[in-house]
């Protein structure tokens, strides 16, 4: 078959050639490919998730939902007892009316006050201008001295008086408390009627967001704390996937890029995604220098170190996930960047306002 | 045998599969690259006894040097088929 050796040396050379070019083609295709479209297979299905907690403390009396149950943002989630909330309600309006009734004694104080104010003045007014008539009179002896001391003190003690009203009148004001047309008396019933009604109206906790009830593993008859929460609610509105890439991959990654999401979870299914953004850090662990301000003075410590092996950081990239689908918090997922692809914004906005949506939970006469 | 190249594209988005970097092996998933080598291993061997078969065992000498590229560019070459992205 090969009888001329020196055709069959040629041969020879240039299959290795092409061996060893095909090669350096192909490794740097590869790398030139990875370098383009950054991936990593060290990605998880997230979302934002609630921790539903009710703002008062009660026994709860009835659940609306079930574990793993879809819900609609404003559904109601369950309800606690809130008859000791509606008795302070009531007492606080009993009190906000006895405040009313409290502030029109004190309204007709201040005019009783006045009343007595004027009276007096006009007392002192007629005191001073008997004195002022009598004491010329004293140089022709046409009235006697002690008229006229009479009538001087007379004129003192009425404008004694005066004073003695007008301070009657400013006690009676600030027994009032107005200030600015605003009676803070009653401000203060009112407000406290308010936060009782807010506290009757807490004892129905309804759903911040579109989502799924996720561990709910309670009953009707539990005592629920203030502030602690019951169950969570996995936030449907946004899903996203933190994948992590290595620190090398990040500076072709910027926010607005696609990405490409392979869920484990759906095979064979490619879910398109946005980069939202990029930690600025991550927790650093394994480092060979501690810095401890406060600690030992505010020097680093660096102990020796025999790790000749480094590897990259990585760090948590955000890819908001398009379109509805089955996803699961916590899910494995890989992603591939198409850092070609240009940065959109609009997409990347519309995507975030879903996720910036305030809520706040009804609430009487809002 | 030969394949025209005005018919590679088509034949390549035919084989291509979704671009996964993940390869399921009975549940266990293993990343692409791990595949790759498998695949590049034994093409490796496959060519060699191939080469020895029709006489140009010659080809791969020097072994330390001709058998790593040959590694490289089937390992290669199976990724960028199946598991490049485009």
């Amino acid at each position: 078959m090969n009888s001329d050796p020196k055709k069959n040396s040629f041969r020879v050379w240039v299959l290795r050639l092409v061996i060893i070019g095909t090669a350096a083609v192909v490794v740097f295709a590869v790398w030139q490919n990875l370098q383009i479209f950054p991936r990593t297979e060290d990605a998880e299905v997230r979302a934002n998730v609630v921790g539903v907690a009710p703002q008062v403390g009660g026994s709860i009396t009835r659940i609306h939902v079930t574990d793993n149950q879809a819900v609609k943002r404003g559904d109601l989630l369950f309800e606690l007892d809130a008859r000791p909330y509606e008795a302070s309600a009531v007492q606080a309006k009993a009190h906000l009316e006895l405040i009313g009734l409290d502030v029109k004694a004190l309204r007709d104080e201040i005019a009783a006050a006045e009343a007595i104010l004027r009276e007096r003045r006009a007392k002192a007014d007629y005191a001073d201008s008997h004195y002022q008539r009598l004491k010329p009179l004293l140089a022709g002896n046409f009235t006697s001295p002690d008229r006229v001391q009479r009538a001087q003190t007379d004129a003192e003690s009425a404008r004694a008086l005066v004073r003695e009203a007008e301070a009657a009148v400013e006690r009676a004001r600030n027994k009032l408390g107005e200030f600015d047309g605003r009676n803070t008396r009653v401000e203060q019933a009112a407000a406290a009627l308010r936060d009782s009604e807010l506290k009757v109206s807490y004892c129905k906790i309804y759903a911040p967001c579109d989502g799924y009830v996720t561990n709910l593993q309670i009953a009707p008859g539990t005592y629920a704390s203030a502030g602690e929460q019951i169950f969570s609610l996995v936030d449907s509105s946004v899903w996203f996937v933190l994948a992590n890439f290595r620190e090398t991959d990040l500076r072709r990654i910027q926010p607005g890029q696609s990405a490409r999401v392979y869920l484990m979870a759906q095979r064979g299914k490619v879910v398109s995604g946005i980069v939202q953004g990029i930690p600025k850090a991550v927790y650093p662990l394994g480092t060979a220098s501690k810095a401890t301000p406060g600690g030992e003075g505010v020097f680093s410590q660096v102990k020796p170190t025999f790790d000749f092996v480094q590897l990259a950081q990585r760090f948590p990239v955000r890819i908001l996930l398009e379109g509805e689908g089955d996803f699961r918090m916590g899910g494995r997922a890989a992603v591939i960047v198409d850092t070609r692809s240009v940065s959109d914004a609009g997409r990347l906005e519309k995507l975030q306002s879903l996720e910036q949506r305030g809520f706040t939970p009804p609430a009487p006469n809002d | 045998m030969n394949i025209g190249a005005a018919k590679l594209p088509a034949v390549l988005a035919l084989i291509k599969s979704s671009g996964d970097p993940l390869v399921d092996v009975a549940g266990a998933y293993f990343p692409a690259w791990l595949a790759c080598m498998i695949a590049g291993a034994l093409g490796t061997w496959l060519l060699g006894e191939f080469l020895s078969r029709v006489g140009l065992a010659a080809v791969l000498r020097p072994s330390a040097i001709m058998y790593p590229c040959l590694f490289a560019a089937l390992t290669g070459g199976v990724w960028l088929v199946f598991f490049s992205a485009r």
